[in-house]
């Protein structure tokens, strides 16, 4: 999943951009609110994280902008302001979680995760296909019983596909979702990624395959494999 | 607890009573003398009557014997039953000729020895009382005059006196237990706008410090009084905001660096492959910054509660700007900044040195970080008032901003970016200010220069 993360303090920032990559998900950041405004016109983001006080352009206008323009993507506000009234008209505003500053990382990964799954309109954080298993929650991966050890990119990569289950992927929207903007994905990267994922999903030649090719546009995990 | 529309009744009430006492004896009175001029009147006609009667007698008589005019004045239909008496005395006092109705008794004698027509009054024996006119009529041929006396009875004026009376004072009573009423009424509507007010200020709280009480609508004497508790709400409301927004302030300046901290010290323990020595710098800078702005706080708080410490010793003013200017030259140096100062190096003043160096250095910190690069600070310690200004161009601040520099935790820069600054540093100075009993006041030229002014209270 890709995030974009909007915070003017760095040494907020950096670890928490650090974190959301430990964890598996493709992060954008940016200090300046209208920098943060550009970036969410110019590409499709799962979850964002925004403070709101910002330089250039406040957090609640850049979410209001948002709503405006019809973009549903989930929303969580991060900042030091705490009151009742602060809450209350951000989640007017059409914010999705509100966490006050100071925050434990866990609290705020778990909120990205479920903020996450919401965009996917899931609710349980385990996502299955035949004996296939993967816990977004506990980022593990289980096929037939046995535990599979994935890199945090293939198992980007597959949560991703498995959130959009029954559905063609195409390779601009894995590209969009799974690398941030700093990766600029050659056109094989996503095909040598997939290759991987299948070979490391696949516990035997009597392994039903799980990711099928639609040749010309993209990949599809079915509902019944 | 004293009531205003008891004191109001406890002397509207009495008054009442009395003023309608008053009237009710004025009618009473008035009614009376006309009652007894009616009764006068009636008896002067009697008399007349009586007089007639007499000439008539004396003129178809002799004089010695009354003849048939004066019997047939006394049979008259009113002089048979109570209400209407005659008597005539002979010339030596004697009753010569009564009323009927009169029976044997004598009308009442007139009160003295009698010389000419008097009016009186009096009690018959059977104790009606009757309104006497008694007067001599002369009779010819030297005989002495004849004494005669004509009376009305009293008792139908006295009943409708009387009965004027009961009517008064029921009158009155009631009139009075109307006025009583309708004032108990019209103090109940007059005193409504104050029982609104109350009840309007019992429900005010913290958070309707925005509601104002409608002072248009009162009565022109409360209107003064509900204008100067709009007056203390909108002071208390700007009270209450600049503590919301400190609060706030307050909480970004804490919290932001502690997220630094705790996520930074987070994402070392869980994923140590991620940490770099940067982190750790990183989490220093956000402690130092944390310290800054609890150690400026903690100055804050002891500012504003060490009057009782000041200690007052002669200062030369000079020295201690030339002082001050000197922890900030590298910073001026940075950013191209020059001084320009105009002292006078005998100035002495009487204050405590340590609030004043604290007043002198916030105020020089301030204009070296916020002057546009490459601009001239001034700076002016001079034996006037003010005896120091410091002035350097603000070009981003408005005149909106200049009550709020002296806030605490008030950047002009609302997304409070900027990690070196906590906003604290001018309201540190003009708490010391306070302290020392002088006066710091900002001013925002029309050029855009800002004037830190430091004033005696005198």
């Amino acid at each position: 999943m890709r995030l974009l993360f909007v915070e003017d303090s760095a040494s907020i920032r950096k670890p928490v951009t650090k974190a959301l990559k430990a964890s598996g998900y493709a992060v954008d950041s940016t200090g300046d609110g209208i920098e943060g405004w550009q970036m969410l016109q110019d590409h499709d983001y799962d979850v964002i994280i925004l403070d709101i006080m910002l330089p250039g352009m406040d957090g609640r206008e850049i979410l209001r902008r948002l709503r405006a323009a019809g973009n549903e993507t989930p929303v969580l506000f991060l900042t030091a302001q705490d009151s009742v009234e602060n809450r209350v008209a951000g989640l007017r505003l059409g914010a999705d979680d509100y966490l006050t500053k100071s925050f434990a990382l866990e609290e705020l990964l778990a909120r990205v995760e479920v903020l996450g799954r919401r965009k996917y309109a899931k609710r349980s954080p385990i996502l299955v296909v035949g004996d296939l298993e993967l816990d977004q929650a506990a980022k593990t991966v289980r096929r037939g019983g046995r535990e599979l050890h994935l890199t945090p990119q293939l198992f980007a990569l597959l949560e991703y596909l498995l959130l959009r289950k029954g559905q063609v992927v195409s390779r601009t929207e894995i590209e969009e979702h799974i690398y941030d903007e700093l990766v600029s994905p050659m056109s094989n990267v996503v095909d040598t990624a997939v290759c991987a994922l299948r070979r490391a999903i696949t516990l035997s030649d009597k392994s039903a395959p799980v990711i099928h090719t639609r040749r010309g546009m993209g990949y599809i995990i079915p509902e019944f494999p | 607890m004293r009531s205003i529309r008891v004191q109001l009744l406890g002397w509207l009430l009495p008054g009442f009573v009395l003023v309608c006492t008053v009237a009710i004896f004025g009618v009473y009175y008035s009614a009376q003398q006309a009652i007894e001029a009616d009764l006068d009147a009636r008896l002067s006609r009697l008399a007349g009557s009586a007089r007639l009667a007499l000439r008539n007698q004396t003129t178809a008589g002799t004089g010695a014997s009354r003849g048939p005019g004066l019997r047939a004045f006394v049979a008259k239909e009113e002089f048979q039953s109570p209400g209407q008496y005659f008597e005539l005395w002979t010339s030596t006092g004697e009753p010569e000729r009564r009323s009927p109705n009169l029976g044997n008794a004598d009308l009442p004698p007139p009160p003295k020895s009698m010389h000419d027509a008097i009016r009186y009054n009096g009690t018959l024996r059977d104790g009606e009382r009757v309104r006497v006119s008694t007067m001599q009529y002369p009779q010819g041929g030297g005989n002495p005059p004849l004494a005669f006396a004509v009376a009305l009875s009293r008792r139908e004026g006295e009943a409708r006196l009387s009965r004027l009376l009961t009517d008064l004072a029921i009158g009155g009573i009631g009139c009075c237990a109307v006025l009583c009423l309708l004032s108990a009424l019209a103090l109940k509507v007059a005193m409504r706008p104050l029982a609104q007010v109350g009840e309007k200020a019992a429900a005010m709280g913290a958070g309707s410090l925005h509601e104002r009480f409608d002072a248009e609508a009162m009565p022109s004497e409360i209107a003064p009084l509900v204008a100067r508790l709009n007056d203390l709400m909108a002071r208390l409301e700007q009270g209450f905001e600049r503590e919301r927004r400190f609060s706030g302030y307050l909480a970004h300046e804490l919290r932001t660096p502690l997220a630094a901290i705790r996520a930074t010290s987070e994402v070392a323990a869980k994923w140590p492959e991620q940490s770099s020595p940067d982190d750790f710098h990183e989490i220093t800078q956000a402690t130092m910054r944390l310290q800054q702005t609890v150690d400026s706080l903690l100055l804050l708080s002891r500012v504003e509660t060490a009057s009782a410490d000041v200690t007052s010793q002669p200062v030369e003013l000079s020295a201690l700007v030339e002082e001050c200017l000197t922890l900030h030259l590298d910073r001026a140096k940075q950013r191209e900044l020059t001084f320009d100062l105009q002292h006078d190096p005998s100035l002495i003043v009487e204050t405590d040195p340590h609030l004043l160096r604290i007043i002198v250095s916030n105020l020089i910190a301030n204009a070296t970080d916020y002057a546009p690069q490459g601009t001239a600070i001034v700076i002016a310690a001079t034996n006037g008032d003010p005896f120091l200004r410091v002035g350097n161009p603000a070009p981003d601040l408005t005149s909106e901003d200049i009550p709020h520099l002296f806030d605490r935790l008030w950047r002009k820069d609302a997304t409070r970016s900027d990690a070196a600054h906590a906003g604290l540093g001018l309201s540190i100075a003009s708490s010391c200010a306070v302290a020392l009993e002088l006066v710091l006041t900002a001013e925002l030229g029309e050029s855009g220069t800002l004037q830190m002014s430091l004033h005696s209270k005198k």
